[in-house]
């Protein structure tokens, strides 16, 4: 058992498996993972391999088969606002509310009292000032991202749960906007867990790298060398790319 | 805009139909009067008769029913959405009671109800009720699991989940079942109304047509007829198109999309 | 566009315009549901029209109310319809083109309530309703003639009328609740006053001053003029089924029993207990035509009574 004060999340012995045709088709099995608190950690893994469905289990949207969930030592079985999903799927903002609304939603409690958010500084982070009063069907697929991302953060939470939060955006944008989400979560002091099948974006924004293989297994967790270094050299940079292509397409 | 100058067009058209048709066919005014008698009759019903009044009445009277089965679904899409057991009752209540028309009830109301207000106001709640039952809970099922999702995640309650989510994200539904229970029930109130004659005095539209067509006042009939119309017209096009204006379509969710 | 506007019309056109005289006589009939129609019934069932009028093809349609006969005529759908005088001055007044032909039969009609403390047309609240066939029925005109007698103002009970027809009124009175009385005709009439609590405030003759005629034949002016011999030869099947009626009670109701499905006895009964009487004879319409021209019912009246009845002379 982890006693260590340090580790915020804990995952112990998750399994799950999704009924199928044939039997039952097993995504994750027996799998325990911790996470200290103000880590940055970027899972990797190809399509396909279990990630949405590990986020969505340590968010507690849907229930493992078995093995338990640890927010502070403390198992889970509800989903809290401590622990905010942002989730892969383009459909997750609500088509009746602005922009702005739609980021505010997080700031309303249960009970409806509003928590202190600066909402003009998270509109010009993710670049949405413009765009405050449109409504989610007038937003191209990356805006509606950042306005997902931007209702993540707006929301305060301790763990912040990212799944894919960045793919389908244009190459300018999503630099610009890796580099502002880091100085967030340096800023909030968030333990962020991000989940990609993008090895560069692994290696620019990740403290730690964990890679799963296709089968849901953890193959390899480890500290990102690259990390904090802004403009990593050329050479390390693609060393290190191979090392992971190799690890997620090798099974 | 463009919408309202096609409607005003093709009915501009069928109006003219109308008088060629009586120009050739040369149709006893008895069988179809001209527009200019029926007209009158519409004159004649406002400044002579009491239609400003039926027309309130039977206004009155739909809205009544309307706000009791809004509230009804309501509740009813409440218990549906408590509990599995709740959710097969309210279905079989449905499964029992939708595919039944208003006026198929009308002796089982006569004896319950009477033959006042109260009984057209029934059968209007039940014209209405079931359409709306139905739509909410399309509504609710096609609602996608993430909006869900998202609320649980801000620990949402379940009022505030049905007020903030599942609410507005059936919108669509809501006001689909809304426009279905709306034709529905003023159809039937319309033929309620020639049954339970003159509650409130002097009855609403559906009273004056019946009387009209008692008495053979053909132009009378007709102009009852047009202010059914009329109504219709201005409930579709005014009223539900600029609430689907205002809603679903601002927001990108209209069903036909 | 246009093209298919054209054949809208077109369409319409031909379905309005197609005639159904061809080389023989067509004649329709239209009848009600009752016993008050129970010559009619019987001339159709033993075919006694079609014997006098081989060459004609008779057809029958049973319509539900007054108003739907007289459209139907309207539209020549029909030639020949059966109802009470007043729906007939109204037909007439609105400018329909048609006459009495024969009176078929008279009735014990009569306004019947539960209520102990009603005895009188003035007793009645402001919340008590009457359920009546219709606006414009004879027993709705009854009615305001009785009202204007006893009240003074002859559209008392106009904004207090239920429209049912006359089973339904039945169940509505005898459930003693919404409905404090029920103008109705036999066998009703009968039936409603075997119940306990049930009494009659009005019946027919009180209201009217006089002996009238309930139902009549009417005929479109279009078929007398053309087949007079037609009309004549109805009239006399009619005539027919009246005697036998009169004569062998016993054999009419074993015809009427399957029409009505009723008890063979209980026909029997409603035809010889005295509630129904058949006749050619054509009264009251005078009294009618005084009445609904006074009361606003109607806005003319004519000249002489041959406008409107086939062979009077006046
Ligand atoms: N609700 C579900 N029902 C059945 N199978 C599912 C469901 N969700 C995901 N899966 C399957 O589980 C596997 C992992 O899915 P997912 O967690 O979405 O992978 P990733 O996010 O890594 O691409 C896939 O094979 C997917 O088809
Ligand atoms: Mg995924």
């Amino acid at each position: 058992m982890n006693h260590n004060p340090d580790c915020i999340l804990s995952i112990r012995g998750i399994s799950k498996s999704y009924p199928s045709i044939s039997s039952s088709h097993t995504v994750l099995s027996n799998l325990s993972i911790n996470f200290k608190k103000g880590e940055f950690t970027v899972l990797l893994g190809p399509s396909g391999c279990g990630k949405s469905t590990l986020l969505k289990i340590i968010s507690s949207m849907i229930l493992p088969d078995s093995g338990e969930i640890y927010i502070s030592n403390i198992p889970v079985h509800t989903p809290d606002r401590k622990r905010i999903l942002m989730l892969q799927d383009d459909n997750q903002l609500f088509p009746w509310l602005t922009v702005k609304k739609n980021i505010l939603f997080a700031v309303h409690t249960s009970q409806g009292e509003r928590r202190s958010c600066n909402l003009e500084n998270l509109l010009t982070l993710t670049g949405l000032e413009k765009y405050a009063d449109y409504y989610p069907h007038q937003l191209s697929g990356g805006m509606k991202k950042r306005t997902a991302l931007a209702r993540a953060l707006a929301g305060n939470p301790e763990i912040l749960l990212l799944d894919e939060p960045f793919a389908s955006l244009d190459e300018g944008i999503r630099r610009t906007l890796q580099q502002s989400f880091i100085n967030i979560w340096k800023e909030y002091q968030l333990t962020v867990l991000l989940v990609t099948h993008d090895i560069r974006e692994a290696l620019i924004s990740g403290q730690r790298i964990v890679v799963m293989n296709a089968h849901g297994t953890i193959i390899c967790d480890e500290r990102n060398p690259l990390s904090g270094t802004a403009h990593p050299q050329e050479e390390e940079f693609f060393t290190l790319y191979k090392k992971y292509y190799k690890l997620i397409s090798n099974f | 805009m463009k919408k309202t100058g096609e409607r005003t067009g093709w009915i501009f058209l069928l109006i003219l139909l109308w008088v060629a048709l009586i120009r050739i066919g040369g149709f006893s005014p008895l069988i179809l009067p001209s527009p200019r008698d029926v007209l009158k009759a519409l004159y004649e019903g406002f400044t002579q008769g009491n239609l400003g009044w039926q027309i309130l009445i039977s206004m009155g009277l739909v809205l009544t029913g309307l706000t009791a089965a809004s509230v009804s679904a309501l509740l009813f899409f409440l218990v549906s959405v408590s509990s599995r057991a709740g959710k097969s009752f309210i279905e079989t209540l449905t499964i029992i009671f939708h595919p039944l028309a208003g006026i198929a009830l009308l002796p089982v109301v006569i004896l319950w109800f009477g033959t006042g207000a109260l009984s057209i106001v029934f059968i209007i709640l039940h014209s209405a009720l079931w359409p709306m039952v139905t739509n909410l809970s399309a509504g609710y099922q096609s609602l996608p699991e993430t909006y869900l999702m998202v609320g649980r995640n801000y620990e949402l309650s379940k009022w505030r989940m049905s007020t903030k989510i599942i609410l507005p994200g059936s919108l669509p539904y809501i006001l689909a079942g809304l426009k279905i229970s709306w034709s529905r029930s003023w159809r039937a109130l319309i033929s309620a109304e020639m049954i339970f004659g003159a509650v409130f005095k002097t009855g609403g539209v559906g009273w004056y047509i019946f009387s009209r067509r008692v008495f053979m006042d053909t132009p009378g009939m007709f102009a009852g007829i047009t202010v059914v119309i009329i109504i219709g017209i201005l409930m579709e096009d005014l009223f539900f198109g600029i609430l689907e204006k205002k809603t679903v379509l601002k927001w990108g969710m209209s069903l036909e999309s | 566009m246009r093209i298919s506007l054209t054949v809208l019309l077109v369409l319409l056109l031909t379905v309005s315009c197609t005639g159904k005289h061809g080389d023989t006589v067509q004649l329709t009939i239209a009848e009600q549901y009752g016993l008050a129609y129970a010559p009619l019934q019987i001339a159709k069932e033993e075919g006694y029209i079609s014997e006098l009028l081989p060459e004609t093809t008779v057809e029958w349609v049973k319509l539900g109310n007054t108003a739907a006969i007289r459209e139907a005529i309207l539209g020549g759908k029909v030639d020949m319809g059966f109802m009470g005088i007043p729906p007939f001055l109204i037909g007439w007044d609105k400018g329909m083109k048609w006459k009495i032909f024969t009176g078929l039969s008279k009735a014990e009609l009569g306004l019947i309530t539960w209520r102990d403390d009603i005895l009188d047309l003035k007793d009645f609240g402001p919340e008590d309703k009457i359920a009546l066939p219709q606006p414009g029925s004879i027993q709705h005109i009854l009615l305001s003639m009785a009202a204007g007698k006893e009240l003074g103002k002859s559209d008392a009970f106009d904004n207090r009328l239920v429209t049912m027809k006359h089973p339904d009124g039945m169940s509505a009175l005898l459930s003693k609740r919404d409905v404090t009385a029920h103008f109705t005709s036999p066998p009703y009439v009968r039936m409603e006053m075997k119940e306990p609590g049930m009494h009659m405030i009005l019946n027919g003759e009180e209201a009217m001053g006089g002996d009238f005629t309930f139902i009549v034949g009417a005929v479109t002016d279009t078929l007398h003029e053309k087949h007079p011999e037609v009309v004549e030869a109805v009239k006399d099947a009619l005539a027919k089924a009246m005697v036998l009626i009169k004569q062998n009670p016993g054999k009419a109701s074993a015809i009427l029993k399957d029409e009505f499905s009723l008890d063979e006895k209980e026909i029997y009964t409603y035809l010889t207990d005295g509630s129904l009487r058949y006749s050619e004879d054509i009264e009251g319409v005078p009294d009618f035509l005084a009445f609904m021209k006074n009361s606003g019912y109607l806005k003319k009246t004519p000249k002489n009574l041959n406008e409107i009845i086939i062979g009077v002379d006046e």
